[in-house]
Formats: C-alpha cells, structure tokens, sequence
C-alpha cells in the first residue's frame, strides 16, 4: 500500500495541472485582502460601527474547496480521460488500493496546502488591517482554531472530488457537480420549515468547517457533530466510489 | 501461461465474446489475430482483470489477475501505448508505474535506455510520437520482469528499426522461458515473430495453431524452374502431383493463385488444361484447340515422359511409368479448379514436335474463350490465356489478347529459356529427389509463400 501511495504521490507531483490548481488557491488571498482593504476604509471613516474583519477567512471561504475538491478530481479524472487508469489498475492488487492511494495523497496535500492558504488569507487580512482593531489575533483560540479547520475542510473537499470524479469518470462532468453541490443546500434551504432549513444550510463544507472551529453563528451544528458529519462525508463517499470503482468493467 | 476457459462477455445485446477458450504457453510468442472488433482487446482486458467476464474465466499462472499476489512481477501489459497522461515526462510514468511495485529506479533506467528512450526520459510524453509512445508502454509492460506479457497491437507506428528490436526482444522474451501474447494487424511481423497463432473471428475462436502448420496448410505450391521443366513436370505428374506452368518472375502469383483456385471446386469440369511444350524449342510453334473429352484424358497427357535426352544427361529411369489409376486419384485433388486456370501438362510422346494444345474439357465455366496472348501481363478478367508465339487456332474461339490485359495468377507459357513449373501436393525435397531421379537439373526450387495475410483472410472470411 505504501508503495501505491509513493507512486501516487509521484503522479500529482508529475502533473503540471496540480501546481496550476494549488497556484490558483492563492486568489484567496486576493479576494479577502480586497475585502479586509474595503472594511478598514469603512473604520477609518466611520470608526467600530460597522462589519469587523476578524480573521479574514470567511470571505473566501468557498474558494479553497472548490480548488482542492478539483485537485482531488483531477487526480484520477485525468486517468480515466486518457484511459492510463487501465495501466494504473493493471499495477495494483486490488483496484481499491489505487483509490484510497490517491485519496491519502490529495486529502495529504489539500490539507497541508489548505492550512498553507488558511494561515497565508489570514496573515493578508492582518495585513490589511494593520493594527485597527477589527482584526483577530491567533493568540485567541477561536480565531486559531478557524484557521486550524481551514485545512480539514479541504482535505475532505479533495477526497469528495476524488470520489465524484471516479464515479462520474469525466473531468467536465465531476467539476459541474463539485460546484454545484454546495449550491444545493442554499437552494434547498429555502422550501425547508426551521429547524430544518438551518441544518440543511449547515451541511456546506465551508459552514460545516466554521462549526468544526466553534465559529458563532456558523449553523446549527457544534463542533463535535460538525467533526462527525465531515468524517461521515470522507467515509461514504470513498466507500461509494470503491464500490464502483471495483466493480466496474474499465 | 494464460488459461482461457469458455471465456464470454456480453455488453448490452453485443456478444463481443462468445465461449472463447485457449492457452497461451510459455516459451513461445503467441500472436492473436482478428478483425478489428473480433474481441481481442475485451478478451486481454478480460484477462487483466479489467473487465469482469459474464461467464468462463481467464487465468494469470492458474489464478484471476484478481488474486495475482504481486501483479507487476507476474504479468506485464500494454493495451494501447497512447492511454498514457501527456503531462508527464516519460521518467516520471515509468517511475510512478515503477513505485506500485516496489521496482527499483535502476530498473526504470535501464528500461529507458532498452526501449531507446533515454535520450527523452526528461520530455514530456505529449511531445512523443507513437512510435517513442509505443516504446515507452513496452518499456512499462516490461517494468516488473513478468513472467506474462500481454500486448496489444505493440508494432504499432514503430519504424522498421523498431519492429525489428521488437521482434527480437519478443522471441528472446519468449525463449526465456515467458509467456508472450501479442495482438497485430501487421501480418508479415506476425509471420516472423508468433510461434502460435490463435485467431478469433466475432469474438469466438476460429483457430488455434502453429504458425508453420497455418501456412502449410495454404502452402501447397512449390516454384521449380529447370531447363528440362517439360520432362520434369512429366515426372512429377507421374508421381502424383499437380503441375502448372509458373508465370514470368515478377508477376505476383502464389496467394493469388491460391485463392482464385481452392481445391475444392467441383472435378475437372471447366478446367482449362494448356499442354504446353516448355523447352525452348518451339521453332513451329504450333497451338492446337481442341476440346478433350474425358478428364480421364490426364493419364494420356501425363503418360510416357519424353524420351532421355541425347546430351548425355543420366537416362530417366522407367519413366514414371504412369500408372494411370495412380495420376487419374492424384490429379483432381491439387488441380486448380476454376475456369480462368491453366494447367500445364507435360507433352506427350510427340513431344517433339513442341505444340501448345489447350483442351477446353467439356463444360467449362463462364466464359470458354482461349485467349492466346503475346505477353504475360495481367489483367481483369479470368479467361485463360496460353501465349506461344506464333499460333494457328483451328477452333474459332482462340483469340489474341494485346498484352496487359492478362489476369492474375494465369499461367502463362512463354518460349524460349528454361521452365518455370508451380508444382502442388509435393513437397520440395521430394520435387528434388524426383529430379535427381530422373536427370533433370533444377535452377530454382523454391516453397511458394503464402502469406499469413492470405490465409488470415482466408480463414476469417
């Protein structure tokens, strides 16, 4: 299994359209500086009466999952898409083990490179604001721990792309359903009676990874079934692409 | 070893293939052949495990791929060389590919610069052509040292350089003692290079073979040239077998003649049978027209061989005195039967006076008209031509034909030089012993080559 996951690892790493994806990460960074720029104009003109920017994070909250979720279909879409997933298959013991291989990989990096873009968002607000006080300060624990959850909910991201994109096993197909699955829930919300429109809204991975951190007014969730949720989300839809992927003729 | 055990796949309402079942040894280069959707490809993903069968079973040295306890150093494949990511260098595939089994970095080098691609190794596999991507997916095939080798189409837009490394990577892999299963549709390579052949036709199994034994099969005739080809072919017709007059060098016979002819054709009606003189003197020149009778007339033309020669020349011995019975049985079954083929049978005891006699037998197929041609040239249609030189037709429906316009795989006399004789149901060192015998020299002696294509097509048809 290890030596699946080295040779994995040496797939991502090989494919120019990996760093593309990780580079494009970065207008995270842009958009919450844009908006952590707007609100300090805000305070400097009006003073504390208005939105503060606090961590910077929840502006580009949906950015980083949609990027790592494509990394994650990417990473076998690709293969499916040329047909070396025959080759990659042909390699293995088990087809399963070239899946979860690719998911300790994508879930490995999203996580590293989404607690990366976490900490580098934050550090842009701070940034921005530079000293008002409508920051935070990582020496709060819910301020660090937002930016701690940052890089679960990539990770989780990626391992949904991956899945998607192994049981739909085309690139355009997979990355329409990796935008648009997040959007269903805001969708849905709307014909839902409270409380259930509130917990509907709260199974997005930007919400849940918020509630994962204990952020106030995240959703309904705390962050223990927040955790369980995310692990749920992980646990199925690996066990649902596994499933397909070992019982399909490729 | 590969095992293939009433092996059946079903997509939808498709039977792509249907209660296959053979085994590929080791130690041998087993070729695979058919016509593009026959179910090669299903049948090797079958049993890579890649498509699960709707029945039968496929076996890797007794096992499913399923249950191969180290894949890569059991069975190494290649489907198609361009189902690889063209993002990465080829360094980088091999090397990926090289990690899932535990294979060493020094393998993946050396393999590089086996396959030629050394020089490439750190250039992206987008910018290679299908030759250098045929390379790098035998270079992956190869990774894991296996003892089964299963690839599709490999020759494949390789260079003439390149299918000859091949073909001799592929025979040395095999008598190391490896299985090796190989798919293509370049049927001269496959000629060289499979010592089986199993051919499958509509996804079920149409032959299972020797590459030898396939071609023998559709190898009947043997080229012999000598410049006694006329008391030769006597001689050889003596001794059971069929002789025909070998058209000019350079006219493309062998297959064609197989395949206009196919032994099975009804008897001897409609044959076109040319008693042709094939010594060189033919100062008269004479062609008599004449239908013969009976095909029984075979023992007469075939009868007493020409007298011994007087140029000192070793006496035939009894001159295959023909029994008649013997020549009668033996001729039908290797005679070319359709119209449109001429048959050239010895001269008769009269053989010096060197006429050309073309006798119509009775009921002849389509179109009865003998054509004397001046030149061997081909052409559409497939009447029979005999082209002496100089001609005095009594029946009127001998006619002159310009040159180029002679079909192929007509036999054709030409005077003058030493004969060439198609000899079938003979083998060639049994054509040579019958000429040692018998005093007459041989210049060519030389097994018709049927290509595998030929007999392929034949087969598949």
């Amino acid at each position: 299994m290890i030596n699946v996951i080295a040779s994995e690892w040496l797939k991502l790493r090989s494919l120019r359209s990996t760093y593309y994806v990780l580079a494009c990460t970065l207008s995270a960074l842009v958009i919450t500086g844009a908006a952590a720029l707007s609100i300090s104009r805000y305070f400097d003109t009006r003073g504390l009466s208005g939105e503060i920017v606090g961590t910077g994070l929840r502006f580009s909250a949906d950015i980083p999952p949609v990027l790592f979720g494509m990394l994650g279909v990417l990473a076998i879409s690709g293969e499916y898409g040329t047909g070396m997933i025959r080759l990659t298959l042909t390699t293995v013991r088990r087809r399963w083990m070239a899946l979860l291989a690719k998911a300790t990989v994508v879930a490995a990096v999203a996580a590293v490179g989404g607690q990366v873009v976490a900490f580098a968002t934050y550090l842009t607000a701070q940034a921005v604001v530079s000293g008002r006080p409508i920051g935070a300060s990582l020496s709060e624990p819910a301020a660090l721990a937002e930016v701690l959850a940052a890089g679960a909910g990539s990770a989780v991201a990626a391992v949904i792309g991956l899945a998607l994109a192994t049981i739909l096993r085309s690139t355009p197909g997979a990355l329409v359903a990796l935008v648009a699955l997040p959007l269903l829930p805001a969708v849905i919300e709307r014909f839902l009676p409270a409380p259930w429109n509130d917990w509907v809204a709260s199974l997005t991975l930007p919400a849940l990874t918020r509630q994962l951190a204990g952020v106030p007014d995240a959703g309904g969730f705390g962050p223990f079934t927040a955790t369980a949720i995310l692990a749920g989300y992980v646990v199925f839809s690996l066990f649902a692409a596994a499933l397909v992927i070992n019982r399909r003729d490729v | 070893m590969i095992e293939v055990t009433d092996l059946t796949k079903v997509y939808g309402s498709t039977r792509a293939v249907s209660g296959l079942t053979f085994d590929v040894r080791p130690g041998q280069v087993t070729g695979f052949l058919g016509h593009n959707g026959a179910g090669k490809s299903t049948t090797m993903r079958m049993i890579l495990g890649l498509h699960a069968p709707t029945s039968g079973k496929a076996l890797i040295n007794g096992v499913r791929k399923h249950d191969l306890r180290d894949p890569m150093r059991e069975v190494g494949a290649m489907l198609d060389a361009t189902e690889v990511q063209g993002g990465r260098t080829a360094l980088d595939h091999l090397q990926a590919l090289a990690y899932a089994g535990g294979i060493s970095r020094r393998r993946v080098v050396r393999l590089l610069e086996e396959v030629g691609l050394a020089g490439v190794a750190r250039k992206r596999i987008a910018g290679f052509s299908q030759g250098m991507r045929q390379r790098l997916g035998i270079a992956a095939a190869l990774l894991g040292d296996p003892g089964v080798l299963i690839l599709d189409e490999p020759a494949n837009g390789l260079d003439p350089d390149g299918i000859r490394w091949l073909r001799t990577l592929l025979r040395s892999l095999a008598a190391e003692g490896r299985t090796v299963l190989l798919s293509s549709h370049l049927m001269t390579e496959m000629s060289l290079t499979a010592d089986r052949l199993i051919i499958i036709g509509h996804g079920r199994l149409i032959e299972d073979t020797t590459t030898p034994e396939l071609l023998a099969r559709f190898q009947d005739e043997v080229l012999v040239r000598s410049p006694h080809a006329s008391r030769l072919a006597t001689v050889l017709e003596a001794a059971g077998a069929t002789v025909r007059a070998a058209p000019p060098p350079g006219t493309p016979t062998a297959g064609t003649a197989v395949r206009a002819a196919p032994p099975a054709l009804p008897g001897t009606a409609g044959t076109w049978r040319a008693a042709a003189p094939l010594d060189a003197h033919t100062a008269d020149g004479g062609v008599h027209v004449a239908p013969s009778d009976l095909p029984a007339a075979d023992a007469a033309h075939v009868a007493p061989p020409g007298r011994p020669e007087a140029d000192g020349r070793r006496p035939v011995a009894p001159p295959g005195m023909p029994e008649a019975d013997h020549t009668v049985g033996a001729t039908p079954s290797g005679l070319p039967g359709a119209d449109g083929n001429v048959r050239v049978a010895p001269q008769d005891t009269r053989g010096a006076d060197s006429n050309v006699r073309v006798a119509p037998q009775g009921t002849h197929g389509t179109d009865s008209n003998v054509r004397v041609a001046p030149q061997a040239t081909r052409g559409a249609d497939s009447n029979v031509r005999v082209a002496p030189q100089g001609m005095h037709g009594t029946d009127g429906r001998v006619r002159v034909v310009p040159p180029g316009t002679l079909a192929a795989g007509e036999a054709v006399y030409e005077p003058g030089g030493e004969g060439g004789l198609l000899v079938a149901g003979m083998s060639a060192a049994a054509i040579g012993d019958a000429a040692l015998r018998s005093g007459c020299s041989i210049h060519e002696l030389t097994p018709q080559q049927v290509s595998l294509e030929e007999a392929f097509m034949e087969l598949t048809r």
